[in-house]
């Protein structure tokens, strides 16, 4: 079932394409990546879609549908910084929203419970760090325990530590079936939690595909070695070794799908070098995005 | 609709700003439709003094011309309780909490019908704080204090229509302005200077055109109680023409706030 679908959505400011002629859709379950450089109308599209910007052109449906206010009440969203009265707190922001999406307050333990604010619930929003700021906006986006979510950017100024967190509860929200629109500049991010992406530039779709795809594609193996040029002559030696590629302290391998680890390692150790770092990866999000934006360079 | 009432009232509950405003607004009230007491004293003082007995006896809390006394003055405060909306508003902007609730599903309309709500709120505040306040003057100085206490109630009910009003300008010029500094600066010099000025210099200072301006629409519908040179032309009834300017204005700024809250990117 389509959840959203996009036709030639553009929004100019001024002189400037925020959004070129976007043509989408996300179907029901996907985790969906949106992919881009900054400035590269992410938000924007959002932004048109979340009915608070109007589009210049082209037009978008929501559960097949016009889109309504109604609409928006299926969907839990967060666009850029977390947005909520300062000097309510979280249990009585939560409430305005409950309010906003007809929905009942018993959720809102649950939520709070779910994000991990529990303990601070009646603390005033004005009072809490970035990273509540980003949780309690997560739980605002789960109140209604809605059927798709919209997550602009949600670990953008996280310590690492609230990055892997936020994660985490992405994942958990992702694996209960849920369709999520995830916007990000963090390729790792996406490839960890998406199944599906687009990739945007200067407001143009560049590419559209699963993520599966990607990883299907190829192998690739990272080696590093505190004697790079050693460890460089062994590896060319190595059967099933399709091509070798620095990149900063150790080498990235291109290698046939029966090469695993154990493989690589054998022939290092036979060579008495010790890896300090190894690690196999089945297609890279990343080499992937910097292809498709160098070919639409 | 209970929603929104309810939606509004969250919002607000546990806001000390709103609530010390509010205050502040209903003490002012009571301080400027004080001020009759202390031209009465002024005049007792004067008369017992000196041997003219002709002096005028101030009546200003004689029923029933209370009502028209005190619905005029008490209008002069009226800025005060324009700065709640004027706050509340630019605030929904400058949090883009605005922004969220429409995200979350409430419409550019109900946003609108959520302010409306307030806005009437603050206005049967204002209209029962001056009804009681003149009312508690009343039965301390009018020696009348008959059936005709009530007579004039219509300047009490302009008086509600006047503040919902000037409350739906200050909430056009919100939505408009956006900052709340600004919006406060804009709502008072527009409505002291710049109308007033505009009427006098370009309008003469009398005409129709000068009626349909939208502070003096509002203005219009309770006129001064005093006026020295022909006390036979001072007001006794809100008249049908004057509320239906006053009206119409509120109308176009209700409309003036919708289109901006539908037409701009938030």
């Amino acid at each position: 079932m389509s959840i959203l679908q996009t036709k030639n959505l553009t929004k100019h400011f001024g002189s400037r394409t925020a959004v070129n002629q976007l043509s989408l859709e996300i179907s029901s379950g996907q985790v969906f990546g949106l992919l881009g450089p900054n400035g590269s109308g992410k938000t924007t599209t959002l932004a048109m879609i979340l009915g608070v910007l109007q589009p210049s052109a082209g037009e978008f449906s929501w559960f097949g549908q016009q889109p309504s206010a109604t609409s928006r009440q299926k969907i839990g969203a967060i666009l850029e910084q977390p947005s909520f009265y300062p000097y309510l707190t979280a249990v009585e922001n939560l409430k305005a929203v409950a309010q906003i999406k007809n929905c009942s307050d018993d959720r809102i333990n649950i939520v709070l419970e779910t994000v991990g604010l529990l303990p601070r619930k009646h603390d005033k929003f004005q009072t809490y760090s970035l990273g509540m700021k980003q949780r309690l906006a997560i739980a605002s986006a789960l109140l209604a325990d809605p059927e798709v979510l919209i997550l602009d950017e949600p670990t953008n100024g996280l310590d690492p530590a609230g990055i892997v967190e936020i994660r985490e509860i992405i994942q958990k929200i992702a694996d209960s079936g849920k369709t999520i629109v995830l916007a990000s500049h963090l390729l790792s991010e996406v490839q960890k939690v998406c199944s599906h992406f687009g990739i945007l530039k200067e407001g143009k779709l560049l590419h559209q595909g699963s993520i599966q795809q990607i990883e299907g594609e190829k192998i690739t193996i990272e080696v590093g070695a505190d004697d790079m040029t050693q460890l460089e002559e062994v590896l060319r030696n190595i059967k099933g070794v399709l091509a070798i590629n620095r990149d900063g302290s150790f080498y990235r391998l291109e290698v046939e799908h029966e090469v695993s680890t154990s493989y690589i390692m054998q022939h290092l150790q036979e060579h008495h070098i010790t890896p300090t770092h190894i690690l196999r990866k089945q297609g890279n999000l990343e080499q992937e995005f910097l292809k498709i934006l160098a070919s639409h360079a | 609709m209970l929603n929104l009432i309810k939606l509004e009232w969250i919002k607000n509950k546990s806001n000390m700003t709103f609530w010390i405003l509010l205050l502040i607004y209903i003490g002012a009230t009571y301080v400027i439709l004080s001020t009759g007491s202390i031209l009465m004293n002024a005049s007792y003082e004067f008369t017992s003094n000196q041997e003219i007995q002709d002096f005028p006896q101030i009546t200003i809390y004689e029923f029933p011309g209370i009502w028209h006394n005190m619905s005029y003055i008490g209008s002069f405060v009226r800025l005060l309780l324009a700065v709640i909306i004027i706050f509340n508003i630019s605030n929904e902007v400058t949090f883009r909490t605005l922004r969220q609730n429409i995200i979350d599903g409430l419409s550019p309309a109900r946003f609108l019908v959520s302010k409306l709500i307030l806005i009437t709120a603050l206005a049967t505040i204002a209209t029962i704080a001056l009804f009681l306040i003149s009312l508690y003057f009343g039965f301390q100085y009018s020696e009348n204090q008959t059936e005709l206490i009530f007579s004039k109630l219509s300047f009490v009910g302009a008086y509600f229509i006047e503040i919902f009003g000037y409350l739906c300008f200050a909430m056009a010029a919100s939505f408009w302005i956006k900052k709340s500094v600004m919006s406060v600066m804009f709502v008072l010099a527009y409505s002291i200077i710049f109308e007033p000025f505009f009427g006098w210099v370009f309008l003469d200072g009398e005409g129709l055109l000068i009626q349909l301006l939208p502070i003096n629409a509002l203005d219009n519908l309770i006129q001064s109680p005093i006026n020295l040179l022909n006390p036979e032309e001072v007001q006794t009834y809100i008249s049908m023409t004057e509320l239906n300017y006053a009206v119409a204005w509120i109308l176009a700024f209700i409309g003036i706030s919708y289109l901006l809250l539908t037409k701009r990117d938030w």
